[in-house]
């Protein structure tokens, strides 16, 4: 299915958010998976799109500028004139096809870690009561997300390097789950972004970029202590709960999403310490 | 005969519906939300998982993430990260006295925890 026509195939608000890039809804898990899924799958689809049209956009620059200095040699005849215009104008229609893909495209970590972690938690959220989940699914290195620009300075071959920090915290969620445990937790990506430029033995400046990502999950756990036993735990204000909070940190060398993993074991190893009233009574 | 399909992951609970058919696998009966489509619904999800384990997904690689998937991937992540889910949750037979008598009575609160917005 096309990039097109998979996109009107979604509804009014999976446009408003492809638009946005931005949600916060507290709806039960299987809504939320009903109005996600769409999207994830369109984002794949404009993706590849977005690749295959970038070729095609290059080559077409290529074969008109190739074009009119051929023609411009061999002397400018009608049927020359119309092949020149015939490429601009294919040229000028995948640059707006391009364009457009690049403003639908949201951030694959809805596709390679949202729409995972809801599918597996689907039936442990207590359908009764509605998830919380907050998403910022924009570009990590939008001007709004950066925090600090470096000075240029020289490192090895390089004799201007920038490094450029962003902090894009794109996750949260809330939810209370089946066994009546509260459980939240949070996605905050820091980006560095290092651009190197070098003047090689030619004498041309070649420039190049770099990105490594810290990503910090922080996840909470409520459970319920009529359930539950937590050794070391923490008691909420009510003394119906047994707090505990957990932090991951996964360091990468590229701006790709997360195993949804790290956010399962966190929360896993937090029922892992905990022992149920059976458990422990036995 | 109730379906013994285990829904959950963090924590397991019997389906508890009603069953239309057995899996020709493990012999357990299941309702027809368990039964494997793939398989031509004539094995369970479990039993589907296991004939074929689910992979990991490689960068680039698209995943259809549904039913098959999230049991694939539960079945996976138990035996790799050897997590045993406590059973907490009572199955509907188990609750099924309470039933009539209405629930609200025994309802705590329900506010999703973490960041509410003040």
């Amino acid at each position: 299915m096309s990039a097109w026509t998979t996109y009107r195939s979604l509804s009014a608000e999976q446009k408003a958010i492809l638009k946005e890039k931005k949600l916060d809804l507290k709806r039960p898990a299987g809504e939320l998976l009903a109005l996600l899924k769409p999207l994830a799958s369109c984002d794949a689809v404009a993706n590849k799109a977005q690749r295959k049209t970038g070729c095609t956009l290059a080559l077409m620059i290529l074969a008109t500028l190739v074009g009119m200095v051929m023609f411009s040699k061999a002397g400018w005849k009608p049927v020359t004139l119309v092949v020149i215009v015939l490429l601009a104008v294919a040229t000028f229609a995948a640059g707006f096809f391009y364009s457009w893909l690049r403003r639908i495209d949201v951030s694959n970590n809805l596709r390679a870690f949202t729409v995972p972690v809801l599918t597996l938690f689907r039936e442990d959220f207590d359908p009764r009561v509605p998830v919380h989940l907050r998403l910022d699914l924009s570009s990590p290195t939008t001007k709004t997300k950066k925090t600090d620009v470096s000075k240029p300075y020289q490192h090895g071959r390089y004799h201007k390097v920038i490094d450029t920090m962003y902090r894009d915290p794109w996750m949260s969620a809330a939810a209370v789950l089946v066994d009546g445990t509260k459980l939240s937790w949070t996605v905050t990506d820091r980006i560095r972004e290092r651009t190197m430029t070098k003047k090689n033995a030619r004498g041309k400046y070649k420039t190049k970029t770099k990105y490594k990502k810290v990503s910090d999950l922080e996840v909470q756990v409520g459970l319920r202590t009529k359930s539950f036993t937590v050794a070391g735990a923490e008691l909420s204000a009510d003394g119906k709960r047994s707090k505990v909070e957990v932090e991951r940190r996964v360091r990468t060398d590229s701006l790709d999403p997360i195993d949804p993993r790290t956010l399962i074991d966190a929360i896993t190893s937090v029922y892992r310490t905990a022992r149920t009233k059976k458990e422990a009574t036995a | 005969m109730n379906c013994e399909a285990m829904k959950g992951f963090l924590t397991l609970a019997g389906c508890g519906n009603p069953a239309s058919s057995a899996c020709s696998h493990c012999g357990r009966s299941m309702c027809p939300a368990h039964l494997s489509p793939a398989t031509g619904f004539s094995m369970c999800y479990d039993c589907a998982a296991t004939q074929q384990p689910a992979q990991p997904a490689q960068p680039g690689q698209e995943v259809d993430y549904d039913e098959s998937w999230a049991h694939g991937y539960r079945s996976s992540y138990y035996s790799s990260s050897g997590y045993r889910p406590s059973r907490t949750v009572y199955t509907s037979d188990d609750t099924s006295s309470f039933r009539d008598r209405g629930t609200s009575e025994f309802d705590e609160d329900h506010e999703p925890g973490g960041f509410e917005a003040s």
